[in-house]
This record gives structure tokens, C-alpha cells and sequence, in this order.
């Protein structure tokens, strides 16, 4: 209770202050006045008497305060008074406060970019998914991959009661055609989406926001296709109509009825690639050719995700331990499965309640990575705020000395200068969180076009405001401490009588400045080289050698087995499409493939050499892109041995007797048999084995990466259930007639009803491509520039300050004769060693650093293997920096040499 | 100014108490009376009063009215609360025992 009053008390005497002021006023004037009236009483005149009141009485503003410290309800009352006070002191030095609020609301804003599109997207819950802390599930390497099993091992594990309290099956990244009822002549839209097991919501804890979701007592196989929707999907695509449950789909050509909404936000697990439908894997293989084949009964197809929930009181651990007892059983009774002979665990699972499943291991090393990045972005931009508000609190040293003399508390004074900091910090969150907002928009805007669409969540939430500020204050605390500890642990006598030159017997010992100022250098210097680095390597890398014009190349996609295609149907239009449109004389080349060109979404797969001595055995990693007859002619590439794939390679049946025929790129064929001939050996995975039949030159991704890339055939397996982008066609026109109209329309022609999409020429693809990577280069070179103007200005500020400290040192050396060019010597000498030590530190730490980073991050190898072997950038760096760094002490140093001694001398 | 002592550190407070235990006193009156009742031995500084009179009426022990003084002025009188009173009685004796303590430690002899 008496908390609770004294909090009363303290709220009503802030919103009372104006009264409690003037009644301050008043009764002390009222003393003042009765003191003067006994003086007249003794004989003196009035005004007399009054102002000998007013001495007796003592200096009633020092009074005033501490009344009103005494009368409680100073917290909030000082911090708004200390706030406006600091305000004020930075309106009046405009450059200052400029510089401050940018250097911390780069900083700011940059680590609340980290956080928002990185930190909070690794870390964040499914949404609206009550089990998120107990899903787990399988990982195939220890790097994450999530490894997909068949349903057949599902239904066992889901056996395991007293392991799991469910086990779902789903696939996700599955696009839809979707045509609504009502609107028979619309083009269908493709949709993503997942086909989930009826268990699926109730194993995740979702709950209908409208209707219900699957579940097994109710959606059987045979029942009529039902389908739930997204919250998005009902919002965007139905306009949130109230009519939605009970509605009719068409999916891929088949009717299904809308039974269930789910809640907000949540866009399926894995809720990186964003699902708006949801089908049940009881629904008919004609609704998704992902179905077909009996896919659920086949011990091979291995197909499925499997989402675990955990029992209650189970640990990972020991369902990880269970788990791989009875996959290595299931294993066993297989007799298809490859024979593996594996010491360790066969399952491993990872925690899988939030959008992109991190493995346990991973976990430390990813939150250590955004911390120390984090706090590299905050430390450099706070060490610049910090020796600017040290030089200023050494400037205003006399100042405080005077106010410390007069009685203010150096507790008073500190939170004072700390609040300063606070404020100027806060301006600079608030600038920050506007860049991160801008910077989020940016990078939602130059995201690179995927087959299925990821959805980076850049948006900024409470959690990201509340970091930015909480971050602001911490910082601002942080930075201005240690300044104001350190102006005002004045012995008040000398700085009294020096003013600010206090510091001149310790002047060239290692100080704290020095030492900021060196790590400022050097920080700035490593910023410059590792974002020249990758400026460097990644614009170099990324240009791609097509050797023709790609805006003479379109590429389009077509799905028919989604537009209700038979396979054999697609498979014969697309044996007979490239000929049509040759002959309407529309295109000069054409090839098919099951990805578009240049791709780097290709995961990669395993695979080893065969057989032969010599050859390396180990498994090694190789992209792996299903290309068509044709593909490398179209593209104009001659292949460097062999030949490429023709239309009876596309025909062939895939039956794992027979070996498929391939096509290595170089560094595949290098990888797996040396440099010796590689046409006619064989290559394996865990499925069948293939035969090389042509060698062709390396080509590098839109990512500007090249490596190791193993090409085989379309087959009707391939036509039966096409990938997630469709089926991409590429074809070459003569320059400068637009082919795409005449495409359109032959296709029309051959069936209305076949949905064309993704259509652009190579070249529009490749600039999209690439635009994410351009963004990020122009933003590395922008913080690497920025870098170096934090530098310029926090090296212009101290030497500014070491001369107004020296003035007298300066003026008498003037006086006795020292030359300008000596005094001018004097000062940058102090300079120049600072920013020679920073220079160096600098330079060792961005080559360590660049070996670190190429070591932890692959794809940052080849550019930092282009970026640290380029002259110009490590002779030019430092250089630069240097110069600049020398130019920012030359500025002020040559105001002191211009010193007029006597001047400065009597005012000291 | 001869002849009078600085005063120790919180009995500020104690002698405040004392002055308006005889009757409600104005910030002015407070400090006569602290001269009259002893003998004027103490030296305050005028100003330094008013924080404390602001802390004892924070801390419950004194309550503040407007009135009008003996010179037909406004002023704002002080008095003591029930808290008050009972506080002075305890900081009185607690003041009692201590000078009979260090005046006995003072006057001891070596035996």
C-alpha cells in the first residue's frame, strides 16, 4: 500500500507542478519579505533591507531544486527536464547531433534488419500452431536438409504411441491450377499448396478459423474431394467472402469443396514457402499427379515429410533413439533398400515448430553468427558516438567543473550527459527503425524469382520496434557512460584554473581515446576490405558468358497434367510442340527441361564413379538438372566431347536396369575421373547408374557460382509428374522479332485450355536474377563507404579536440620560434601513428576475417578468392583510407598551426 | 557570528519538529524560533530550511496551510501531524540517549 501511495504521490506532484512551483515562489518571496520587514524594523530603507534578505537568504534556485527533490516526483520530472536540456544542447550544435543520429541510425537499422528478416524469421513460431514446441522432424545431413520418407514408414512410426503423440505426412511447394467455379472462362491461377495427411492440423494443434480441418474419422479415401484453405487464400483470392465454406474449387481440372479456413498467418509448416491450399492425400491421384502411381502404398516412393509430435515427457533424444531402432528394422525387411552400412544414427530429427527447421547442432553457431554480427554493425557505429561525446565532454570540462564547484551532484551531472546520450541514441533508433523499414521493403522488392515462392518475412513487427529502441537505449546508456564517468572525475582545482587543457601530463599515454580510435581505423578499414571483397567478387562472378543475346531467348512454362493432361497425353504434346512451333517458323531452336536455365535452386544429390580403378569412389556432391533433346544446341553449346541428349534418349523408359545416359559438366567430370577421358563411364547413385555420353563446358548460375552439374534426360516419368515450375521451354528467335505473341497463339490453338506461365525472355529472367545480388552489392559497397565517413568525421573530431587541448602547448612553442610546418608536424604525428597502427590491425583482420568467412560460407568463396587477389582493392583500400583518415587530422591540425600565440595564451 | 555552531548533520529535522511543536510557525517563524528556543547558538543558513520542511511534509510528519502572518502577509504555515508528534518524542530521546552517552565517554577519567 504504501508503494502504491507513494506512486500516487509521485503522479499527482508531476501533474501539480506548475502549481507547486508557484506556490515554491511564494513562500519563499513571503520569506524573503518578512525577513525584510524585521530588517526595516532596525532603521534600514526598504529596498536595503530586501536585498540584504535576498543575500541572507542564499542562492534560492539551488534551494528551489532541492525542494523539489525533497518533495518527491523527480524521477519523471528530471528525466523529461534532462531530456528537453539535452535537446536543446544538440539543436545547438546541429553538426554533432547530425552525425550522431546517422551513425547510430545506420547502426540501429542495420542490426534491426539482421534481426527482423533473419533473427525473428529462424526463431519464430509457427504461428497459430499450439504443438510448435514439440514437432519435430527427420533430417537427412547434418546441415538441415529435411529427408523424405515413404508412407509406409509414416504409418509405422505413427504406431509408436508412447513416442509420438501424432505423426503427419505432407508435401509441400505443390502447385495447383485453380479455377473458381463462378468464373468457368477465366485462366486458372497456380496456386501453392501441400497434401497433408487428415491428421496433419490436429498433429500440428491448428484450429479452424471458420469450418473444419481434416481429420481421419471424417475425410476418407473415396470420400469426395474436400480441400482447406489459407487464411490468405480467403482474404486475397475469395475477398474474405462470408459464402467460402461449402464453395467449389477447381483444382488442376477436378472439382473439391472448401471445408475449412485456417487461422491467421499460418501458411502450413515450413512456413517459409508459403501453402494456401491444403489437400488431403485421401483425395483422388487426378486432383494431383504427385498421387499418382498408388504413390501411398509404395515402400519405395519416397515421398513424404514426416511431422512428429512429441509425447508428453518424451525428449528428442529418446525418440531419435526409438526412432532408429525401428526405421533400422523397417530397413532390414526391405528388400529394395540400398544396403548401408552406417555406425551412427540413421534418423536424426530436428525441432520443426518454427518456418525453417534449424538442427539442434546448428542452433549455437547460427545464434552466435547473428549476435557477433549483430554486434559488430552496433559496436562500430557506438564507438564513433562514444569518441565524439568524449571529445565533447573534455571540451565541456570546465563547464561541469564550475557546476560540479557550485554544488550540482556528479551524479546529477553523469545522468545528465547520459541522458544527452539517451536522446541522441533514440533520435538515432528512430532514424534506424525507418531504414530498416525501407531496407525490408527493398529486400521484399529485389527478391529473386524462385519455382516455388518463398516468402522472407521482412515485415517489422512489435518485437523488431521494440529491439530497435530497446537496443537504442541500451547503447545510448552504454556509449555515454563511460565519457561522462570520465569528464567528471575532475580534481575540480586544476581543471578550474587550466580549462580544458587538464589533460596534458598524461596526454601520450595509451588512453582509452587512443585506443578507440585505433580499433575505430581498423574496424573501419576491415569494413571497407570485406565489402570491397565481395563488391568485387560477386560483380565479377556473376556475369554470366551466354554467348548469344539472351533477350533473343524466351522461356515459358507449361503444366498440362495440372490443366487435366493424361501423361501420356502431356508426354505426346511435348513431343510434337518444338516441331510445330519450328515449323510456323515462330522459333529457330527450342529445347525443353525441367528447370529453367542457369537455375541455383538445384539441390544437390550424392553420387559416386563406378566401377573402374583408379577413379575416385568418395560420394561427392552434384547438382543434378533433367534437360531435353537439344537443350545445349539451343543454349549454343557445342559440347566439348560426345554428343548431347536426342529424342530417342527422351522416349526411354526409366527402369533401373538399364543406365541412363548423361551429360557431366567439367568440374563433375574432373571431380569423378580425373582428368582422363570421361565418355562411357559410368556414374551411380542410390537409385540406377548413368552412362556419360558428353562432357560440356561449366556455366555458372544466376548466382554467378559455378559447379559441379550432372544433365540427364526427360523421361515420361518427368512428363507424368512434372516439377513444381512446370515444364520450361526455351526458345531461340532471330533478333529482333518478337516471338512470344506467335507462341501464345499457337498454343492457343492447340488446346485454349492449356495454361502458359512464367513467360519472359532469358534475359529479363537473368536481370531478375540477379537483381537481389545487385541490391546486396550496392548495399555492402554503401556500408563500406559509409565505414569510411564514420572514420573521417570521428578522426576529424579527436584531432580537433588533441589541438583545442594543446593550444597552449602550441602557442608557446609558436612564441618561441617553431615554424608552422613544425607545429603542423606535431600534431599530425599523433595522427599519423594512430592510423598507421589501425591501417595494419585493420588489413590483418579483413584478410583473417575473409579466410574465416569463406571458410564457414561456401558461397562466399569465389568471391573472396576474385576480391582478395585484386590489386587494386588491397593496395587501394588502405591507401584510401589512409588518406582520407590523414586529411581528417590535416583539417583541424592546420587551424592550430594558424594559431595566434598571444591570443591564446591570455585566454588561457 | 562568533560563538555559534554548525549543525550536525540531521538534526535539522529534529529541531524543525521541536520549533512547530509549540504551535503552527510559517518557514520565517520556524527559524525565529529555532534562534529564540536555543538561544541563538545554532547557525542555519536561511534556504536550507525549506528542503527540509519539504522532506518532513513528504514524510507525513508536518502538514502546510495558507494563512495570514502577524506582519499581514501570506505565508504558509507548518504544523505538526500525529506522526509528527509521536517522531519527535522518539528522536528526542534517541537524541537524549546519545549526548548522555558520548557526554559520560567524554568526561570519563582514566581510573
Amino acid at each position: 500500500m504504501k508503494l502504491l501511495d507513494s506512486l500516487r504521490f509521485r503522479i499527482a506532484t508531476l501533474f501539480q507542478r506548475s502549481q507547486m512551483n508557484a506556490e515554491l515562489d511564494e513562500e519563499l518571496r513571503s520569506h524573503i519579505q518578512h525577513r525584510a520587514d524585521d530588517l526595516e524594523r532596525s532603521g534600514l530603507a526598504r529596498l536595503e533591507a530586501e536585498r540584504r534578505a535576498r543575500i541572507e537568504f542564499g542562492g534560492q534556485l539551488r534551494y528551489k531544486e532541492e525542494c523539489r527533490e525533497a518533495a518527491g516526483g523527480t524521477l519523471v520530472e528530471s528525466l523529461i527536464q534532462d531530456a528537453r536540456f539535452a535537446l536543446r544542447l544538440l539543436r545547438k550544435s546541429p553538426g554533432f547531433a547530425l552525425v550522431g543520429i546517422i551513425s547510430m541510425g545506420l547502426g540501429i537499422g542495420l542490426t534491426t534488419n539482421v534481426y527482423s528478416s533473419k533473427w525473428a524469421m529462424l526463431f519464430r513460431e509457427l504461428p497459430a500452431a499450439a504443438n510448435a514446441k514439440h514437432l519435430v522432424m527427420f533430417q537427412e545431413s547434418a546441415d538441415g536438409d529435411l529427408a523424405p520418407v515413404s508412407y509406409y514408414y509414416i504409418e509405422q512410426y505413427r504406431e509408436q504411441k508412447s513416442l509420438f503423440a501424432g505423426v503427419a505426412a505432407f508435401e509441400t511447394g505443390i502447385p495447383f491450377n485453380v479455377t473458381f467455379q463462378s468464373d468457368l472462362n477465366a485462366k486458372p491461377e497456380r496456386v501453392f499448396g501441400q497434401l497433408v495427411s487428415p491428421d496433419y492440423f490436429s498433429v500440428l494443434g491448428v484450429q479452424p478459423q471458420l469450418g473444419r480441418m481434416l481429420s481421419p474419422e471424417v475425410d476418407k479415401p473415396g470420400d469426395a474431394p474436400v480441400v482447406v484453405i489459407s487464411d490468405r487464400f480467403w482474404r486475397h483470392r475469395l475477398n474474405s467472402s462470408p459464402n467460402a465454406l461449402g464453395q467449389i474449387l477447381r483444382l488442376n481440372g477436378q472439382i473439391a469443396t472448401i471445408v475449412g479456413i485456417t487461422p491467421r498467418n499460418f501458411n502450413g509448416a515450413l512456413g517459409i514457402k508459403p501453402s494456401e491450399l491444403f489437400v488431403p492425400i485421401t483425395a483422388p491421384a487426378a486432383l494431383a499427379p504427385e498421387l499418382a502411381n498408388d504413390v501411398l502404398h509404395q515402400r519405395n516412393a519416397k515421398e513424404f515429410l514426416a511431422m512428429m509430435c512429441l509425447a508428453p515427457g518424451v525428449t528428442m533424444d529418446s525418440a531419435e533413439a526409438g526412432l532408429d531402432a525401428i526405421t533400422r528394422r523397417l530397413d532390414e525387411q526391405d528388400p529394395l533398400s540400398p544396403v548401408r552400412i552406417d555406425k551412427g544414427r540413421r534418423v536424426t530429427l530436428l525441432p520443426a515448430g518454427t518456418s525453417v527447421p534449424i538442427p539442434r547442432k546448428l542452433k549455437p553457431a547460427l545464434i552466435g553468427f547473428f549476435v557477433a554480427l549483430m554486434g559488430l554493425i552496433i559496436t562500430l557505429a557506438c564507438m564513433n558516438l562514444a569518441n565524439m561525446l568524449m571529445a565533447r565532454g573534455a571540451n565541456r570540462r570546465k563547464e561541469l567543473a564550475i557546476r560540479l564547484a557550485v554544488g550540482a551532484s556528479r551524479f546529477r551531472l553523469v545522468r545528465q550527459m547520459v541522458s544527452e546520450g539517451i536522446v541522441l541514441s533514440l533520435l538515432g533508433g528512430v532514424a534506424g527503425f525507418a531504414l530498416a523499414y525501407v531496407l525490408g521493403v527493398l529486400n521484399a522488392h529485389f527478391t529473386a524469382p524462385m519455382t516455388v515462392p518463398v516468402e522472407f518475412n521482412f515485415s517489422l513487427d512489435w518485437s523488431a520496434a521494440a529491439f530497435a529502441f530497446g537496443l537504442a537505449i541500451v547503447c545510448g546508456i552504454g556509449l555515454s557512460l563511460a565519457p561522462a564517468l570520465q569528464a567528471t572525475k575532475a580534481d575540480l582545482t586544476p581543471a578550474l584554473k587550466e580549462g580544458s587543457a587538464l589533460q596534458l601530463p598524461g596526454y601520450r599515454r595509451i588512453g582509452l581515446r587512443n585506443l578507440l580510435m585505433v580499433a575505430q581505423v581498423a574496424a573501419s578499414l576491415m569494413l571497407l576490405l570485406m565489402t570491397g571483397f565481395l563488391v568485387i567478387g560477386i560483380s565479377k562472378a556473376s556475369s554470366i558468358g551466354t554467348k548469344f543475346d539472351p533477350n533473343t531467348m524466351y522461356l515459358f512454362s507449361l503444366d498440362p497434367v495440372r490443366d487435366g493432361y493424361a501423361p501420356e497425353k502431356a508426354q505426346a504434346l511435348f513431343e510434337k510442340l518444338p516441331e510445330r512451333l519450328k515449323t510456323a517458323g515462330l522459333v529457330r531452336s527450342i529445347a525443353l527441361a525441367a528447370q529453367p536455365p542457369f537455375t541455383s535452386e538445384v539441390e544437390p544429390t550424392q553420387l559416386s564413379a563406378e566401377g573402374s580403378p583408379g577413379s575416385s569412389q568418395v560420394l561427392r556432391p552434384v547438382l543434378e538438372e533433367i534437360v531435353g533433346a537439344g537443350y545445349f544446341a539451343t543454349l549454343s553449346e557445342p559440347l566439348l566431347a560426345g554428343r548431347e541428349f536426342e529424342e530417342p534418349d527422351q522416349r526411354s523408359r526409366a527402369d533401373a536396369s538399364k543406365a541412363l545416359p548423361a551429360v557431366l559438366n567439367e568440374s563433375a567430370a574432373r571431380g569423378f575421373f580425373g582428368d582422363g577421358n570421361a565418355l562411357g563411364k559410368r556414374v551411380r547413385d542410390d537409385k540406377r547408374s548413368y552412362e556419360v555420353v558428353g562432357v560440356v563446358r561449366d556455366m555458372k548460375d544466376v548466382q554467378g557460382f559455378s559447379q559441379s552439374i550432372i544433365y540427364l534426360p526427360l523421361t515420361s516419368r518427368d512428363f507424368a509428374r512434372p516439377p513444381a515450375g512446370g515444364m520450361t521451354i526455351l526458345a531461340r528467335s532471330e533478333a529482333g522479332t518478337d516471338a512470344l505473341s506467335g507462341i501464345r497463339n499457337e498454343i492457343t490453338f492447340i488446346d485454349p485450355n492449356l495454361n502458359i506461365f512464367n513467360m519472359q525472355t532469358l534475359g529479363a529472367y537473368l536481370d531478375r536474377s540477379r537483381s537481389a545480388l545487385r541490391f546486396s552489392v550496392q548495399t555492402y559497397g554503401g556500408i563500406g563507404v559509409f565505414g569510411l565517413v564514420l572514420a573521417a568525421i570521428g578522426l576529424a573530431g579527436v584531432t580537433a579536440y588533441a589541438v583545442a587541448q594543446r593550444r597552449r602547448e602550441i602557442a608557446i612553442r609558436t612564441a618561441l620560434g617553431a615554424s608552422r610546418v613544425q607545429v603542423l608536424g606535431l600534431v599530425l604525428r599523433e595522427g599519423a601513428a594512430l592510423v598507421s597502427v589501425g591501417t595494419v590491425l585493420g588489413f590483418l583482420g579483413a584478410m583473417g576475417l575473409a579466410k574465416i568467412v569463406s571458410a564457414l560460407a561456401n558461397m562466399f568463396v569465389d568471391a573472396l578468392k576474385i576480391g582478395t587477389n585484386d590489386p587494386r582493392l588491397l593496395v587501394g583500400a588502405p591507401v584510401l583510407l589512409a588518406a582520407v583518415a590523414m586529411l581528417s587530422c590535416y583539417v583541424p591540425a592546420r587551424r592550430s598551426a594558424q594559431l595566434d600565440p598571444l591570443k591564446a595564451l591570455r585566454e588561457e | 557570528v562568533a560563538g555559534q555552531a554548525q549543525l550536525l548533520p540531521g538534526t535539522l529535522d529534529l529541531l524543525i519538529l521541536r520549533a512547530v511543536s509549540l504551535g503552527p510557525l510559517h518557514g520565517y517563524g520556524i527559524l525565529l524560533r529555532i534562534g529564540q528556543i536555543s538561544g541563538n547558538a545554532l547557525l542555519i543558513e536561511q534556504g536550507a530550511l525549506y528542503p527540509g520542511l519539504f522532506r518532513l511534509v513528504r514524510q507525513g510528519l508536518l502538514k502546510a496551510n495558507w494563512g495570514t502572518s502577524e506582519n499581514n502577509r501570506r505565508a504558509k504555515f507548518y504544523e505538526l501531524t500525529a506522526a509528527g508528534r509521536k517522531r519527535l518524542r522518539e528522536e528526542t530521546d534517541n537524541w537524549n540517549r546519545l549526548v548522555t552517552a558520548i557526554a559520560a565517554a567524554l568526561a570519563a577519567q582514566p581510573s
